[in-house]
């Protein structure tokens, strides 16, 4: 038992001293794989060794004239098993000999190679970050100062009352997204799009933790990042609310007329939906399905591939001389003095540290200038390449991020949505919603239940009221685009919703100032709220969607049917018809 | 079957040697998440730095391209990481087969030399 322990304790303490080298590594995934390297040639060597040793005994046994024939066949069964084990040993020892040969060559892990880079200058480093995230912000300031002025039905905060300029810096780098629609503006995005909104913008500062390449740069795991895409949210305002103009009078009247200073007060917008969603459960998408979202996705990682070539342009010219091959061969040579392979874990830090800047000499002669000055400018071009790489990264993480949330979406989800509701002249309510999301062959089903309550109990005097105010379920089906020729294509959907009035819907009234729109007769004068009859209601929906997938027009036709509404008990039906426009369609392939 | 052997003489352990010539598949085996041949950057040059032809990706994950003796050719690969901290091994597809590299959230493209 205690020499159990004794051994546990012991591969415990290796195992922290193996982790405890390559501090210059700061990515996570490089330094775990620099080690697995060292660990498995080391390993495998002692395998080897181990192997090498049997073999000679198990040869001196079948040599031993004094050994027995019983001895013989068991030390000839020994020595084949033991030549599998040395060539498994030594195929071992190859593999990681390669893997870390890979490790320290630009154009095989150019980000562990970048990560080593930037961590030996790391003043240097940070002057040509700031440099970069300033003409990063000036060119965003040149943006914002662009945008277009208040106008109804613009699309972009700062034309709106609520002047954030954080909310519009926000959307203009696609952390949220904003619309608006007559008077009112919706805001929606997950929780992750501000995250990944940054990291885009932040030429590998902030990033996600496996593409972090930048020493001393901000990440985030990426299983957070992976829970904040979990959550959305959408807000809607209603900028429509009216807002008062107070006049106080100013000088005295001159006969019929009088100056006045006005004042507004009053709000200019008020909240008018709150809806977070949580996705509870999805599928994980295979390969294929990610392959399909990669096809239908703008994912371009054409300057990227571009930053990494210029690294590797670096290192290839740098070994016209022969220079890098030579270094390579002493920094990943197990037979060379002083390699990184085999060099004791005590000075893998020191030894690491010194043979990255023998190389940064390499890839940029005369960055050992004795005269400091001239020795930064020399390596000026590689941090920038290798800057430039590492911001890259961070892009296409973001990239690749959103493909994957796109395929997860096309896959069955089950997502938890709430609802704060603020309707106009009615209590506030709160939905509470189950949806599940599933694609069937050429359909995509959507199925709902949810429970609304009231916020706030409503009033005993309203006969058959309480808390809850209705239940609900639905279910929609939406088949996928028929191709009718000419970019013309049509969708279409037939939706059933149920709900279950338990709780009368409740109107709040005052009789001097009626509802716009809503005309009562009869109505007491001391009524402050007016309510329907409970019940249930069914609605039910046909629609067909005529598009034009190159011009960006959109013709809905429908044909909804209902027994009843909230506030009107009788049976409707009608037909509705609309055209929508996507402009951003005129510019689409014109970047 | 297996063709693929790593060259011990070259250093870097980027050039590997098909024997016999013929067709190569080769198959990104996802660590964790998945990983995927980014197909735009994926490809087989031979020493004239020409495209081969009759190479395919029978899968997001599989490359297959074909050697003809006494020939060598530089092989670019590029990939995908999703989600972004995904990571997997480059291998030549078979059981028992040549691992080639090792694939990173940071990698993003790798080049090597394929001798028939």
């Amino acid at each position: 038992m205690k020499t159990t322990s004794s051994i546990l304790v012991a591969a415990a303490l290796a195992m922290l001293s193996s982790w405890a080298t390559a501090q210059q590594i700061t990515n996570e995934q490089c330094k775990e794989h620099f080690v697995e390297y060292r660990n498995g040639y080391r390993t495998a060597t002692e395998h080897l060794t181990n192997a090498e040793t049997q073999l000679t005994r198990q040869q001196a046994t079948l040599q031993d004239p004094a050994a027995t024939q019983l001895e013989k066949q068991q030390a000839l069964q020994d020595l084949l098993a033991t030549q599998t084990k040395k060539q498994q040993a030594l195929q071992d020892q190859g593999k990681y000999q390669r893997l870390f040969a890979q490790f320290l060559n630009l154009s095989e892990q150019a980000g562990c190679m970048v990560n080593l880079i930037l961590t030996a200058y790391p003043g240097e480093v940070q002057k040509a970050l700031r440099t970069q995230l300033f003409l990063g912000f000036v060119s965003t300031a040149e943006k914002q100062a662009g945008s277009s002025s208040s106008t109804a039905g613009s699309t972009d905060l700062i034309s709106k009352n609520f002047t954030s300029r954080l909310l519009s810096v926000a959307d203009q780098y696609g952390a949220l997204t904003s619309s608006t629609s007559g008077q009112t503006t919706t805001i929606s995005g997950s929780l992750d799009q501000l995250f990944t909104a940054i990291e885009g913008a932040s030429k590998g500062e902030f990033t996600e933790c496996a593409v972090k390449t930048v020493p001393g740069a901000g990440c985030l795991n990426s299983g957070i990042v992976s829970f904040l895409g979990r959550v959305s949210y959408s807000t809607s305002l209603d900028l429509s609310q009216p807002s008062t103009i107070t006049g106080t009078a100013a000088g005295t009247a001159q006969g019929g007329t009088q100056q006045v200073t006005g004042t507004q007060g009053g709000n200019s917008f008020a909240l008018s939906q709150f809806t977070a969603k949580f996705y509870i459960w999805a599928q994980t998408p295979t390969k294929q399905d990610l392959a399909n979202a990669l096809k239908q996705s703008s994912y371009d990682d054409t300057s990227a591939l571009t930053a990494r070539n210029k690294l590797v342009v670096i290192q290839t010219t740098s070994d016209k001389s022969g220079a890098w091959t030579t270094w390579l061969r002493d920094a990943a040579g197990p037979d060379v003095a002083g390699n990184l392979l085999t060099s004791s874990d005590e000075t893998i830090d020191a030894d690491l540290a010194a043979k990255i800047r023998n190389l940064i000499d390499i890839l940029a002669p005369g960055s050992s200038d004795p005269d400091e000055a001239k020795a930064a400018a020399a390596r000026k071009p590689l941090i920038q390449a290798a800057l430039a790489y590492s911001g890259s990264l961070a892009s296409i993480a973001k990239d690749e991020r959103t493909l994957y949330d796109k395929a997860a979406w096309a896959k069955p989800i089950l997502t938890l949505e709430y609802d704060y509701n603020t309707p106009s002249n009615q209590p506030t309510n709160s939905t509470l919603r189950l949806i599940w999301g599933q694609s069937l062959k050429s359909w995509k089903m959507t199925g709902n239940v949810a429970g609304s309550i009231y916020n706030s109990i409503p009033s005993s005097l309203i006969p058959g009221s309480g808390r809850l105010r209705d239940i609900q379920a639905g279910v929609e089906a939406d088949h996928n685009p028929y191709n009718l020729g000419s970019s013309l294509t049509a969708t279409f959907s037939a939706a059933y919703y149920f709900q279950d009035q338990t709780s009368p819907a409740i109107l709040n009234v005052t009789p001097s100032s009626p509802i716009s729109g809503v005309t009562f007769t009869g109505l007491s004068s001391t009524a402050t709220q007016v309510f329907t009859q409970k019940g249930k209601i069914h609605v039910g929906q046909l629609k067909i969607t005529l598009g034009n997938s190159s011009s960006g027009w959109k013709f809905p036709i429908a044909i909804t049917g209902s027994n009843r509404s909230e506030l009107i008990t009788k049976s409707t039906i009608g037909a509705q018809v609309g055209i929508s426009y996507d402009f951003d369609s005129l510019f689409s392939g014109k970047k | 079957m297996c063709v693929l052997t790593p060259d011990n003489g070259d250093m870097t352990g980027t050039t590997f040697l098909a024997s016999p010539a013929g067709p190569v598949t080769l198959q990104v085996t996802a660590v964790t998440g998945s990983v995927l041949f980014d197909q735009t950057a994926t490809v087989v040059k031979d020493s004239t730095g020409k495209q081969v032809a009759g190479t395919s990706f029978p899968a997001p994950d599989t490359y297959s391209f074909t050697t003809s003796a006494g020939q060598s050719y530089t092989l670019e690969t590029g990939y995908i990481c999703v989600p972004p901290n995904s990571t997997g091994e480059l291998n030549e597809a078979g059981a028992g087969c040549i691992q080639l590299s090792d694939i990173l959230s940071s990698t993003l493209a790798q080049t090597f030399t394929i001798k028939a």
